[in-house]
């Protein structure tokens, strides 16, 4: 068995771990509830067995292509998934999250799973840490967005199946909240490292920039929260474009435009 | 009051930071398609830029002017936040952690803003080895590459850029270190990293009367007949133009030459210019004198960039780290006591 057979069956739990979720949406049962828990658990499982092999084969945090930065994003969101359901018992929203890495881990088949050579001056620590900040704050942000989705819908439909709007709400302030954190961090830490590497600690590199705006938009989301007339319906749409933000910066700007955080 | 209160308001802080974001947002979408203009923001910094290269394209670059404007009025605002904070400690200490995040990002930006400012940059100055190159934003001011050492993997790729290097005011040594990828020489807010390396053709390697000598600018070698032969010059690319002065094209192995001279003990000089390409010139022939191969010389081309505003962004963010730990903590701790659960 090679690390990439892990990855697929991965992938395969999840894929079940939705249907779970979808059979239900359509007809509760705690019991089917648990076993999509359970296979969301089975899979994060796998995935992380998947990432180890490769962090060891590699010698270093495998982050540095298209196919490596979305499994390693798709790995976040689990993890982040996993943290709300233990702690809240989300339930059925799992199936909006899910459905989400899934889009994730569609993207990364087929893509290039090879570990390139790390070229010189990524070679330290402060990239790792970086990189891993940096999509576990992206993690939270899609969390955010999911949940965003799910309070829109729950407005719409009223399921008890899914948390109740207060709770969505606490939760979408809460994983934007760490997100924040996170991203916050990686960028300090991102400075630290470009004032190693190239002698300046912020570049004007469009990717650069736009990481810049992710942070100066959540900011403005985290103190969005304390203003009564956005805590209704705009702070999930907040969440929304947010993770519309963040998807440019990460995909957009890293398959369509030149910059010095390539993905290809 | 009021206006106190106003410049504290977080509404302003949320309209300011959108109107940033906007302008950024849709500034940003022109960087690729004006590379020379936008591309010079990695060169210099900002002050420089928005002096020499943006206050020339305000067509394309007006909306640089309103970002920053937005972001100075977010710094003042966030100012008077934490000022207003500070002053209601007593009652506010419990959101520590989240001003703390707020004074951390005006040290950041108000470093930020100094350093561009008041810094400037060399973006991959060539070293040569062994000589002094003179830093052009910082006049008097020399950096000196003692020794260059580039390390190879296995597959030729370059996997380090070692350089000995001295700064030098003057005649005085301010600073030597070792510079190395990821590990950079600082000092004061002067930074000097490793950007790149060549070499550079300083000389030929001759077969002479069967034995083999390095002929290089200032060079000198006594000929077997008692005569003595000068290097004066070396050439790596020339030739003579229509009006038969000598052209200099490259610094790149082309048309090699080299201005001799030959010193007899008898007094007889001879001086000119030998092309390695041609067959060599009258007064050289009995000497036997055949070209081999370049001779080259290293150079390690380095950044050195001088931000004064690096130290107070450095606090700055020391202390946003901090707030952020700390608000994550009060945050679960509020959480736990059930303390204001809604937020």
């Amino acid at each position: 068995m090679n690390n990439l057979q892990l990855f697929h069956l991965a992938a395969v739990l999840y894929l079940l771990a939705v249907l779970a979720y979808l059979w239900h949406f359509f007809r509760p049962s705690a019991l089917v509830r648990k076993t999509a828990f359970g296979l969301i658990l089975g899979g994060f499982t796998l995935q992380t067995a998947c990432l180890l092999w490769r962090w060891q084969l590699a010698g270093f945090l495998p982050v540095t292509n298209l196919f490596s930065t979305l499994f390693f994003f798709s790995w976040a969101l689990a993890c982040c998934y996993i943290y709300f359901d233990l702690r809240y018992r989300i339930g059925a929203s799992g199936l909006f999250v899910m459905l989400l890495n899934l889009l994730l881990i569609g993207f990364a088949v087929g893509r290039d799973s090879s570990l390139p050579t790390l070229i010189p001056s990524l070679d330290t620590i402060y990239f790792s840490t970086h990189i891993a900040l940096s999509f576990l704050g992206y993690a939270f942000f899609a969390m955010a967005f999911s949940l965003g989705v799910l309070y829109l819908f729950q407005q719409r439909i009223n399921s008890p199946l899914l948390p109740d709007r207060i709770l969505l709400r606490k939760l979408n302030e809460e994983a934007i909240f760490l997100g924040f954190v996170l991203f916050t961090l990686c960028m300090l830490i991102g400075g630290i490292w470009a004032y190693e590497a190239w002698g300046y600690w912020f570049s004007w590199n469009i990717k650069g920039v736009w990481s810049f705006l992710v942070w100066l938009f959540y900011a403005g989301m985290c103190h969005a929260k304390f203003i009564r007339r956005w805590q209704g319906t705009g702070y999930p749409l907040l969440s929304i474009l947010g993770f519309g933000v963040v998807l440019f910066t990460y995909l957009g700007i890293g398959l369509l435009l030149e910059s010095n955080h390539p993905l290809s | 009051m009021r206006l106190w209160k106003f410049c504290c308001s977080l509404k302003l802080a949320i309209v300011l930071a959108t109107l940033a974001t906007f302008l950024l947002m849709g500034g940003s979408l022109l960087f690729p398609g004006n590379p020379r203009l936008f591309d010079r923001l990695e060169q210099m910094p900002l002050g420089q830029w928005l002096n020499d290269i943006a206050a020339g394209n305000l067509l394309l670059s007006w909306w640089f002017y309103l970002f920053l404007l937005m972001m100075i009025l977010l710094l003042l605002n966030t100012c008077c936040c934490f000022i207003d904070w500070a002053l209601n400690i007593r009652v506010r200490w419990r959101k520590s952690g989240e001003y703390l995040i707020h004074l951390g990002v005006i040290l950041l930006l108000s470093g930020f803003i100094w350093g561009a400012a008041g810094g400037w940059r060399h973006i991959a100055l060539p070293c040569t080895v062994g000589a002094l190159t003179p830093l052009p934003n910082w006049p008097g001011h020399y950096l000196a590459v003692d020794s260059f050492e580039p390390i190879f993997a296995s597959s030729g790729q370059p996997t380090d850029m070692i350089s000995k290097v001295r700064l030098m005011a003057g005649d005085r040594q301010i600073l030597a270190g070792t510079v190395r990828i990821n590990q950079p020489l600082l000092t004061g807010g002067l930074v000097v990293t490793p950007a790149s390396f060549g070499r550079n053709p300083v000389g030929f390697l001759f077969s002479l009367a069967g034995q083999h000598v390095e002929l290089k600018t200032g060079d000198q070698i006594s000929l077997q007949n008692g005569d003595r032969l000068k290097v004066l010059r070396f050439l790596p690319d020339a030739r003579y133009g229509k009006n038969g002065q000598l052209l200099y094209r490259s610094n790149r192995i082309g048309s090699p030459a080299l201005e001799l001279s030959v010193t007899s003990a008898t007094g007889r000089n001879w001086r000119g210019w030998y092309f390695l390409t041609q067959s060599p010139p009258a007064a050289l022939r009995s000497l036997n004198l055949r070209p081999l191969q370049p001779l080259y010389t290293n150079y390690s081309s380095l950044t050195i960039n001088y931000d004064p505003g690096a130290g107070l962004a450095a606090t700055g963010g020391i202390l946003t780290a901090v707030g952020c730990l700390l608000a994550l903590f009060s945050y679960y701790r509020k959480r736990g006591r059930q303390d204001r659960p809604e937020i």
